[in-house]
């Protein structure tokens, strides 16, 4: 039995500003936010830009605001995000440039990416019958921008390098059992870096992926603390 | 090594696999390059596929054309794709008799196939799988693989950047150019600018998956491409690290794929006439936990994380064979022999194999040109998916 969902969707297009347009949906509760928006894009407005692939969380490229919480609409069930007449709020993530609609300017968050270099996919864990080099897996992280969308700092601080990117660095010393590179060691460890976090943990409460941004975080600054008084006494002695 | 040197351009429509190695392929051939996609990259076809790197275990008996071409471009794409794939390997799965009795055709299929194989027993398959059905009779391991999709495709076209293609995602063709009997390029409509303009090329090349069929009659050409879509859900948690393939000949639901956090169980087969939104038969979801239950009987207890289909474009002829006897390999049309030049269709095929579909493809090009260049796509190690964003 099919459901009846509003979307309210927050359109914008460079030369005629921002507005909110109104959708009636008849959708099945068990199809996600994301089919919904691709069955308005399908049969009532094909001027609608959204960006999506995978409808797995595997891809990360659909992240979007909705009703106020960042998602991935791909694995966002409708009846898990309303109820039958409800209403869905869908509006571009937080604190990226939009180009059009839904869509976001993903380029300033994939070089911060780079410039840190997590790899992308790593030789799993021991597993049963394993042969050593034989089984990758890839990494937890998507890179699926959610976490910069909910995080107050980002939104306040446009030079912070973000919970994804202090993340990864996190686990460039943990795959690789050694230190950062004096590059990216000097991007993180400064005002707009690590210490500019203030642990609202927000970052870790939209992840869709289980990374957790905000323990790593934390994890990355005992690293840190741990390294500078290791200087000091080493220093002194 | 340096590019070839000639003056011809080239536009692609369409940024899924199939497009995405094209457009690659192409730049290393010298070509002016523009790739035209009216979504997102991999929004289509490509995206929402099962994401399996194909041993070609699953066609050795009845198909054995596909087979070995997965099991080639398996192998060459672990070289030149190291940030888009899980190399975690394969099962093929006997759990009752009839299953028992297709092992040795099975196995007959991977020597014929040259698919590297190894039969294990029950207890060494529960071993690597504690998740199997505890009433597994036996499994043979294969180099079945998973990869991302879309990654896949930004790999490919970062690449292609890199060599000076102009890739532009949320272009719309709304029709061929043409003069007298030759497309002479593609008129757009671009979704963000909201604009229409026209692109002129020397050759066009229609890489639209499902949709090719409405691309070339914009020609006054028909296609036999017939949109075939499949079930997949995506199960809450990952249940097997890897592939687990039902030992049995091609039925719905005889896969479950590990990715990432999820086990994805696929996948079932219908005909539809659009594909832009494709309605989701209850029966066929069904069917998925019923029967990936049957492998890891796990999967009748967690709940799902998403349902998703999408069509494939198969070659054929509407009306005849059913989906699933219809084969999994690709066809290029250069419709030159429909009288009309400067315009290539490529169809069919897998994402596994679409790198061998793009060598086929700009073979067919380059002979349209008189050029002589050999493919250089087995050897070319692409750039991470990364850069296609940063570049």
């Amino acid at each position: 039995m099919s459901w009846q969902i509003t979307y309210k969707i927050k359109r914008y297009h460079p030369d005629q500003g921002s507005r909110v347009d109104t959708f009636q949906v008849e959708i099945e509760p068990e199809r996600t936010v994301l089919d919904g928006i691709e069955l308005i894009w399908a049969k009532q407005d094909r001027t609608l830009v959204f960006r999506h692939a995978c409808h797995h969380a595997s891809c990360g490229s659909c992240g979007l605001v909705v009703n106020g919480v960042e998602v991935l609409p791909c694995i966002k069930l409708i009846q898990d995000a309303t109820t039958d007449g409800g209403t869905l709020e869908v509006e571009p993530l937080r604190n990226f440039p939009v180009v059009a609609d839904l869509v976001v300017d993903m380029a300033p968050f994939f070089e911060r990416m780079q410039l840190i270099g997590m790899p992308i996919v790593g030789p799993t864990g021991p597993l049963p019958g394993q042969e050593p080099d034989e089984y990758t897996a890839f990494e937890n992280c998507i890179e699926c921008g959610l976490c910069l969308s909910a995080c107050p700092v980002v939104a306040t601080d446009s030079k912070y390098l973000g919970p994804a990117a202090l993340a990864a660095a996190e686990r460039v010393i943990e795959v690789s059992e050694g230190r950062l590179s004096d590059e990216v060691l000097a991007a993180v460890d400064n005002e707009h870096g690590l210490w500019r976090c203030h642990a609202a943990f927000e970052c870790s409460e939209v992840c869709p992926s289980n990374v957790d941004p905000a323990g790593r975080i934390m994890a990355l600054r005992r690293r840190m603390t741990f390294e500078r008084l290791r200087r000091l006494v080493g220093a002194k002695g | 090594m340096s590019t070839p040197s000639h003056n011809y351009s080239a536009i692609v429509i369409g940024a899924g696999s199939t497009g995405s190695a094209v457009a690659h392929d192409l730049t290393l051939r010298g070509f002016a390059v523009t790739v035209v996609e009216r979504g997102e990259i991999a929004s289509g076809t490509t995206g929402r596929n099962h994401c399996l790197l194909h041993s070609g275990g699953r066609y050795c008996v009845k198909d054995q054309e596909s087979a070995i071409e997965c099991i080639e471009e398996n192998m060459i794409l672990r070289k030149i794709m190291p940030d888009a794939l899980e190399l975690n390997g394969g099962l093929f799965v006997a759990i009752t008799d009839s299953d028992m009795d297709y092992k040795p055709l099975f196995l007959e299929g991977c020597e014929a196939c040259n698919i590297p194989h190894k039969e294990l027993t029950a207890d060494e398959a529960l071993k690597l799988e504690p998740n199997l059905n505890p009433e597994v009779k036996a499994a043979v391991w294969v180099p079945d693989g998973v990869f991302e999709p879309m990654r896949l495709c930004l790999s490919f076209l970062a690449t292609a950047k890199s060599h000076g293609a102009v890739v532009r995602p949320f272009t719309e063709v709304k029709g061929l150019l043409m003069e007298g009997g030759r497309v002479t390029g593609v008129h757009v409509w671009d979704r963000i600018e909201n604009k229409e303009f026209d692109i002129h090329a020397d050759v066009v090349i229609n890489a639209a998956g499902p949709w090719a069929e409405a691309i070339a009659e914009m020609a006054g050409i028909d296609v036999p491409v017939v949109p075939t879509p499949g079930v997949m859900v995506s199960m809450t948690g990952r249940h097997n690290q890897r592939v687990i393939n039902r030992l049995n000949k091609s039925s719905d639901g005889d896969i479950v794929v590990p990715q990432r956090e999820t086990s994805i169980i696929g996948t079932s087969s219908w005909k539809v006439e659009d594909a832009d939104y494709i309605e989701i038969p209850e029966d066929h979801v069904r069917l998925m936990y019923e029967r990936g239950a049957e492998m890891l009987p796990v999967l009748k207890s967690v709940s799902p994380r998403g349902i998703f289909t999408v069509a494939r474009p198969l070659i054929g002829s509407r009306g005849e064979a059913e989906g699933r006897e219809l084969s999994r390999t690709f066809k290029c049309f250069d419709h030159a022999d429909e009288g009309v030049e400067g315009f290539v269709t490529i169809s069919g095929g897998k994402t596994t194999t679409s790198r061998a579909m793009a060598e086929t493809t700009v073979d067919v090009v380059c002979k349209k040109f008189g050029l002589e260049i050999p493919c250089t796509t087995r050897d070319t190690v692409l750039l991470s998916y990364r850069a296609f964003y940063t570049l």
